[in-house]
């Protein structure tokens, strides 16, 4: 590996799907972290208004139970749910990441982040299996 | 679950989202001992927490990386498929082993940090857009990942990854650490990515923030299915060391760094220590082990 100033006749251009990976990435982080964040907050305003809930809050809400509870806009199940979005995160900039990459042509890399995303898919089951 | 504790949660997760970014580090080595020794969570709770605040500052600190074009994709994409391979492997076996060797070793990690930082803080001449000085050009490689980004005073440099098969298996360490005992991987991965692979210490640190966020998800799953990650702790904890990564990333531009890593590496070495005296049940002023 070195370090090397550019080729002048080229300056250095990234390859063009960078910007694009680059973009999407970005996005996808900051969007996430915003949704992810927001939710939390919400739920721990939640607790502050209604500090009773705080002893279901301790303990996960199942799944299958998720979209009743955030209906009632229970503070438990938004900070569940503000959780299980920051931990998605990764899945949605892995998924952009491989389409930009395979529209580029790099076959390499977006089979590599498919491969990431199996394996993501793989520990959630697992977890869903345990859980 | 009481205020005072959901504020005692927040306090110590700012303080390692602080302390990791002043260090250059995640918070997840300051958070877990945290966790377990200041308010007697048990080790598996606060390997979950841990994760779930990497997570969080992974996002925020990769998106400024990926924003400047440090971040090198491709790399982190590929590197990434060992690292969580190992990471849903070790974090499913965590569950499973007697929770004083995750201690162990969790003191063994602490005290590799201490001396890391030790080193660190040796004045040094070489810039963070350098190459590694000790090792050889890599040798013609078929299968090299390139690279560009601009250093802090914007010149464009170009840059060519190899040895990527020994990167991959050395990232395999980096996922096994996260899996196991809750922290990013990135005290593996950036001298995997630096020394091993030949990348620019700049662009290494920004696509292990990137890295470890993918390689903490995929612990984490395992852990919130067990019941190791209670939303009431993990959601101010996340909230918390993401808000104090900013302020060290602020503070870590203006304190000298080697003093702080120097002071840093003196906790560091303390907390190991109290940590195998815990596993080993000789301390008495810990909190009851669990």
């Amino acid at each position: 590996m070195s370090v090397v100033p550019p080729d002048p006749l080229t300056g250095g251009a990234a390859p063009p799907a960078d910007a694009a990976l680059a973009r999407g990435v970005h996005r996808t982080l900051t969007g996430g972290l915003i949704v992810s964040f927001a939710l939390m907050g919400l739920g721990l305003l939640g607790l502050l208004i209604n500090p009773a809930a705080a002893a279901q809050a301790a303990t996960v809400v199942p799944l299958d139970r998720l979209p009743a509870a955030l209906l009632r806009l229970d503070p438990a199940a938004l900070l569940d749910l503000g959780v299980l979005a920051l931990l998605f995160i990764p899945v949605v900039h892995l998924a952009v990441s491989g389409v930009v990459l395979l529209r580029a042509g790099e076959y390499r890399y977006a089979v590599a982040a498919g491969l990431v995303l199996v394996l993501l898919a793989l520990s959630a089951a697992l977890a869903l299996g345990r859980g | 679950m009481s205020l005072t504790f959901v504020l005692a949660l927040a306090a110590l997760g700012f303080g390692a989202g602080v302390v990791g970014a002043l260090l250059g580090l995640g918070g997840g080595i300051f958070l877990v001992p945290a966790l377990t020794l200041g308010l007697g969570l048990p080790f598996g709770q606060a390997a979950g927490t841990s994760l779930v605040g990497v997570a969080a500052t992974s996002a925020g600190g990769a998106g400024s990386y990926v924003r400047a074009g440090i971040t090198n994709i491709r790399l982190a994409v590929l590197l990434a498929v060992a690292t969580v391979a190992a990471a849903v492997g070790a974090s499913y076996v965590a569950q499973l082993i007697d929770v004083r060797i995750l201690r162990a070793l969790f003191a063994a990690l602490l005290l590799y940090t201490a001396v890391s930082m030790l080193r660190d803080s040796r004045p040094t001449t070489r810039p963070a857009d350098a190459g590694p000085a000790e090792l050889p050009p890599p040798p013609v490689e078929e299968w090299t990942i390139p690279g560009s980004y601009r250093d802090a005073k914007g010149r464009p440099l170009v840059y060519r990854i190899g040895r990527i098969p020994l990167g991959l298996a050395a990232s395999l360490l980096g996922g096994t650490i996260s899996g196991l005992l809750g922290v990013g991987g990135g005290l593996v991965q950036v001298p995997v990515m630096h020394l091993l692979m030949g990348v620019p210490l700049r662009v290494a640190t920004g696509t292990s923030s990137y890295l470890i966020g993918i390689t903490a998800t995929a612990s984490a799953l395992i852990y919130y299915a067990r019941g190791n990650i209670n939303p009431l702790v993990a959601a101010p904890v996340a909230l918390a060391v993401f808000a104090g990564a900013r302020v060290g990333a602020y503070l870590g531009q203006r304190l000298p760094s080697r003093t702080i890593k120097r002071v840093f590496a003196v906790i560091a070495l303390f907390v190991a220590v109290q940590m195998i005296l815990q596993a080993a049940g000789a301390c008495p002023w810990c909190p009851p082990t669990r």
